[in-house]
């Protein structure tokens, strides 16, 4: 046997647990005590470490974002947004390619967790370009890849775990990561030429389509253009107010990032029950329920890499990986493009979130000594996991998609490819042009 | 009777979810529009988020929405598959009973200690309970959903 | 053959809790022909992140040595909490005679039950209250004034002052004063405002001295009863020794931080003798309230040794 110590011989060990698909969380939690038993310490600090794993304030981002994220996607602000896009913009070339990405950018701003947005905006993005004659593979790819900002544009769960991780500012990180989302929005664009390769729906599909579109979104289609849009914007207000009270209540000074989901919560409650009068109690308890277990799938895997993380920065693991990072080359810009490297690999396999909690530990002390600007690379660190969300094989946005489409993963993963083009042009430019992040500070 | 087991956890953590959100809301509120503090009510908030997060993998549990890597198990063929979920659901019920039973010596730990909450001073093995009732609700969980995937291999989860 | 044990402390690696630390371990490997050493994790990573576990853990002998400050332990000995009453100490020579003496032991005696063997004390220092709104000299110049605080007793005590209290974690504290969300904090100078930029979001500072914080280290009970006579006493005169560099590195750290703070706009409020009664007299009922918490005795035997402190 190797002499591996007890901290790799844990990695190992969770590799070989999550490939026979044993759940992450229980595979970082199995491996992390297997790895602490090793090293000889007493198991009993298992139970303080899981307990102080979870019960985190700043963590509250994660299960807040979420459930507000699901009561706006079940109050019918998405409807309403997306109709008053398609009213404003849905006539310029690109026609419904063109409204999914507003969409999805404005929605970023609205949401601050990427399978949230998935569900509560992918599927009438992708019925409404589909009966404007995408394909559904391409329709599919762009529902996903623009649900994916969401963990980018302000709010965002991620920039949230980064901030409390990395020990900076997270009003900071928000700010920062405006431009950069802004600008993978517009590259998103410059992919819409990209449809033309793929086979356009057959008549039947996009008339299916089109059927399901207008009986969500339709609002007096045929009546003159200026009454439309007023009366699309009329209805879709309280949803585009939604990102002016998040983020103008967090920098103006009446609550801290955290508190932001807790208020983004209540909006959304407001909203449902007193303006579009679509939420009842009984379809918001449901919406509470559903919101607490998908949460909770998140916060198993923080409570567990908390343990692993743990091992990984007792055992010495971080030196020795932070300095192999440190050896590879003189240049700062080497290594930052090794380790956006690593979390595009790590992408393909883990959710964002875990992959914080792995790395985390190790990329800092480099970052630090490199002299990096940590609100920087916490921006390119999270546009970088966004391209995870939808690669292949294992992208959460992805499993959603073929989910709701009906389409075989293969087929998605096709339609996808034109926007992690332009999403991994992004993350180069995000990368190696720190000003774009840093001239909002 | 039988409906309340199966969804014990969904009206557990729907109503602590709810409170920690009104909670959290006056809280902001109360700071903004009043000269009060309700700064103490935090802990109550954070050990909701860790009621939520025991209960709330039971939920998910049921559902198998549990992160995991399918790409080799759903190469591999049935029978197979049915071995990867023995093994699989042995493992996770290890890992379970490993975290209930530390869980619990914690518990005692600080029963014994008298250990108290750092902002509302009362005993803290108050919450820690909760942590371990969580690991026992998901370790059932876990266990029914891998009986339903061992009899159909593949698609259960869905 | 040589021994590494583990140490925790709640703070960065850039403090004087880890210099004193490193000093520590230091002193170990000279006394003991290194044979004894202590490796050192900073920002309690060894209880994951949680700086009041750290002593529970020590307590039950998962971790050998702690750092750490009183107000963290209290959730454990609630009598740690009579170092913070609210203006019980106001100068150096108060809190050297009470906490080196013999009030000093009586906690010692307190924690051992709880498995922990006190070493030696050394400081975090006197909390100092800053905010961006306006130089504080009064009790009525807090009234209403948002600040964030460190624990409950800290509550109390701002509750009684008029002002509004908050308690906000510390990783979302900077951007809290950034943004407004809060008005003010307290923490010690040297320790805390100054190696965190406080300076940069905070224009006010008001030396009132109004509460003050020693750390100490402490081993496991477990492990020290298993030591024999001579490596107790090694241990302990290696503790006493970083602790004695600790505290005066802190002091220094302190008095040049003033000037540091001053150098970078911010305006310094000190207090005449009639000012700070009047923050004493604001805050004597949570004093009482606490003290009887506490334990009057403890109290007590702090009270008379700042009493003979005074007379000299
Ligand atoms: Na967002
Ligand atoms: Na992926």
């Amino acid at each position: 046997m190797l002499d591996l110590s007890a901290g790799t011989q844990m990695i190992i060990l969770f590799f070989v647990l999550v490939l026979i698909r044993v759940p992450v969380a229980f595979s970082l939690a199995l491996s992390a005590m297997a790895a602490m038993y090793v090293m000889g310490f007493g198991l009993d600090m298992v139970g303080d470490l899981i307990v102080s794993g979870i019960a985190k304030y700043s963590l509250l981002a994660i299960p807040f974002f979420i459930l507000a994220g699901n009561i706006m996607g079940i109050t019918g602000i998405a409807e309403k947004m997306i109709n008053f896009f398609r009213t404003l913009v849905g006539g310029l070339p690109g026609g419904m390619g063109l409204v999914g990405t507003v969409v999805c950018l404005f929605w970023g701003a609205v949401s601050g967790s990427g399978p949230a947005s998935v569900a509560a905006i992918g599927p009438l993005i992708i019925r409404g370009m589909v009966a404007d004659g995408y394909s559904r593979a391409f329709a599919a790819g762009l529902g996903w890849t623009g649900a994916a900002l969401s963990l980018i544009i302000p709010p965002s769960i991620g920039l949230v775990i980064y901030g409390i991780l990395a020990g900076t500012s997270i009003s900071d990180l928000f700010l920062a990561a405006i431009l950069p989302g802004l600008m993978l929005g517009v590259l998103m664009l410059c992919a819409l030429p990209f449809a033309k390769l793929m086979p356009p729906p057959t008549a039947g599909e996009s008339a299916a389509a089109d059927t399901s579109f207008r009986r969500v979104v339709e609002r007096g289609d045929g009546q003159p253009y200026a009454k439309r849009l007023l009366r699309s914007f009329r209805e879709a207000f309280w949803g585009l107010l939604t990102p002016v009270v998040i983020l103008g209540g967090i920098y103006g000074g009446l609550f801290t990032p955290t508190e932001a989901a807790i208020v983004a919560t209540v909006f959304a409650m407001f909203v449902g029950f007193f303006i579009y009068r679509t939420l009842s109690l009984r379809s918001l308890f449901a919406c509470v329920a559903e919101s607490a277990g998908s949460s909770a799938v998140v916060m198993l895997v923080v409570a567990f890499a908390s343990l692993f993380g743990w091992v990984v920065v007792v055992d010495g693991l971080v030196s020795d990986y932070s300095d192999a990072l440190l050896g590879v080359s003189q240049s700062p810009w080497v290594i930052v493009l090794m380790m956006m490297i690593i979390l595009l690999l790590a992408g393909m396999f883990m959710d964002a979130i875990t992959i914080m909690f792995i790395t985390l530990p190790i990329f800092m002390p480099v970052v630090q000594q490199l002299g990096l600007d940590p609100t920087w690379f916490g921006v390119a660190l999270m546009t970088a996991l966004s391209i995870g969300l939808i690669t292949p094989p294992v992208g959460i946005n992805l499993f959603v998609a073929a989910n709701i489409t009906g389409l075989p993963l293969g087929r998605i993963a096709r339609g996808v490819v034109p926007f992690l083009i332009v999403s991994l042009i992004g993350l180069l430019i995000v990368t190696y042009v720190p000003a774009i992040s840093l001239i909002a500070l | 009777m039988r409906s309340v087991w199966r969804h014990l956890e969904e009206v557990i953590c729907g109503c602590v979810f709810l409170c920690m959100t009104l909670l959290g809301f006056i809280n902001v509120a109360v700071r903004n529009l009043t000269n009060y503090s309700l700064a103490s009510t935090q802990e109550l908030i954070i050990n909701g988020m860790v009621l939520l997060t025991v209960f709330g993998a039971a939920i998910a549990a049921k559902k198998g929405q549990h992160l995991a890597v399918t790409v080799f198990y759903d190469l591999v063929p049935a029978s197979f598959k049915r071995a990867l979920v023995v093994l699989s659901t042995l493992l996770i019920i290890a890992t379970l009973a490993l975290c209930t039973l530390f869980t619990v010596t914690l518990l005692s730990h600080q029963f014994t200690s008298g250990v108290v909450s750092s902002a509302l001073q009362i005993p803290q093995w108050y919450y820690t309970l909760i942590v371990p009732l969580g690991f026992l609700m998901l370790m059932i969980r876990q266990l029914e959903l891998a009986i339903a995937e061992f009899r159909r291999p593949g698609d259960a989860s869905c | 053959q040589a021994e590494t044990y583990r140490l925790t402390h709640n703070t960065s690696d850039a403090t004087s809790w880890q210099k004193g630390a490193e000093k520590f371990n230091e002193l170990l490997a000279q006394a003991s022909d290194g044979d004894i050493g202590v490796r050192i994790f900073p920002n309690a990573v060894l209880s994951g992140g949680d700086q009041m576990k750290q002593s529970e853990m020590v307590g039950r002998g998962d971790i050998d040595f702690v750092i750490t400050s009183a107000i963290n332990v209290t959730p454990l000995i609630p009598e740690m909490a009579v170092f913070s009453l609210p203006y019980l100490f106001t100068d150096y020579e108060q809190v050297d005679r009470a906490i080196q003496g013999e009030p000093g032991d009586a906690v010692k005696d307190i924690a051992r039950d709880k498995g922990i063997e006190i070493l030696a004390w050394g400081e975090n220092g006197f909390r100092e209250l800053t905010n961006s709104v306006k130089p504080v000299s009064s009790p009525d110049d807090l009234r209403g004034m948002k600040i964030r605080v460190a624990g409950p007793m800290y509550i109390d005590v701002f509750d009684a002052l008029g002002a509004n209290p908050q308690q906000i974690q510390w990783t979302e504290t900077f951007s809290a004063l950034q943004q407004g969300v809060v008005d003010g904090q307290e923490n010690p100078v040297g320790s805390i405002i100054v190696p965190q930029r406080l300076y940069e979001v905070q224009d006010y500072l008001t030396e009132w001295h109004y509460s003050y914080d020693p750390i100490f280290v402490g081993v496991s009970e477990r492990l020290w009863n298993s030591w024999d006579a001579d490596t107790q006493s090694l241990v302990r005169d290696a503790a006493q020794q970083a602790m004695a560099y600790q505290r005066n590195l802190a002091r220094e750290q302190t008095s040049t931080g003033v000037d540091t703070l001053k150098q970078n706009g911010m305006e310094i409020t000190t207090l005449d003798e009639d000012q700070l009664q009047a923050f004493r007299d604001a805050t004597s009922d949570v004093y009482d309230q606490w003290a009887a918490r506490v334990g009057e005795d403890l109290v007590q035997t702090f009270e008379q040794s700042v009493g003979e402190a005074d007379s000299q």
